[in-house]
């Protein structure tokens, strides 16, 4: 298993531009395809505004850490949260729309955590939410 | 992110989205993209240079493409690429609007 990077964002969407440009930073050192920087990205931003919009009581400051690493040909990326336990995969995904008109707007993050990261895994441990998504590189 | 708007006749827009269509870029373009998608009966979103789109984009285009539908409009996507499009797929969006490859079926489709 190689060097875990890690960053740590506070309760705030703001902070979102941020891990952008962090996992941006780490295509080289992980020696990231396109393919899986995009998947990387797009989870963690799903994972990430969850987190932030549901797992904590209104105006109360909390951090939101992530750990990225590689393991031979599978990145991993964990995320770990103090707010209320909140398991992602527990989730229903929402049921495809037949017309836009029926169409609901919002829900679909967990879809794409589904296709997008090849394993997902949760765990509720000493107060802590951790969320561990795998990716092939 | 940014958005760039091209006239094509009245009432008909072609909208040239260029960037991340993240929580951060779409916190940039959604005011001005909802008040395009209110105000036209027809209306093309170039996706050609969006890098990357994650959910929160898919609520503007899902918004964008109700507010347009709901008056009798026609809301197409023109010229997805890679993991975009991939995004569409798999969250059923390319099931719920037309999306083209091709700019001039796009315009045939919004001027029809």
């Amino acid at each position: 298993m190689g060097e875990v990077h890690s960053l740590k964002l506070r309760n705030d969407r703001a902070e979102l531009a941020r891990m952008m440009t962090w996992i941006e930073q780490l295509v080289g050192p992980l020696k990231l395809p396109p393919q899986t920087t995009y998947a990387v990205q797009l989870c963690l931003e799903e994972a990430v505004v969850n987190i932030i919009s549901y797992a904590f009581e209104p105006d109360t400051e909390h951090d939101v850490k992530i750990g990225i690493w590689r393991d031979g040909r599978t990145v991993f990326a964990e995320i770990i949260d103090d707010g209320r336990p909140f398991d992602p995969l527990s989730q229903e995904t929402p049921r495809r729309a037949a017309d836009l008109k029926s169409a609901h707007v919002g829900g679909l993050g967990i879809t794409l955590m589904h296709n997008f990261a090849t394993n997902i895994g949760y765990r509720r441990s000493g107060g802590t939410n951790r969320l561990t998504l795998s990716f092939a590189a | 992110m940014n958005l760039g708007v091209e006239p094509i006749a009245t009432g008909i827009v072609k909208v040239i989205l260029n960037g991340r269509l993240d929580i951060t870029g779409a916190g940039v373009i959604d005011l001005q993209f909802s008040a395009i998608a209110g105000s036209h009966r027809g209306v093309i979103v170039d996706l050609a240079s969006v890098s990357f789109l994650a959910s929160i984009g898919i609520r503007t285009l899902l918004l964008g493409a109700k507010a347009v539908q709901r008056r009798g409009g026609t809301f197409v996507l023109l010229n997805p690429v890679g993991e975009v499009e991939k995004v569409l797929e798999v969250t059923g969006v390319t099931d719920l609007m037309p999306i083209y490859h091709n700019s001039d079926e796009a315009l045939a489709a919004v001027t029809a």
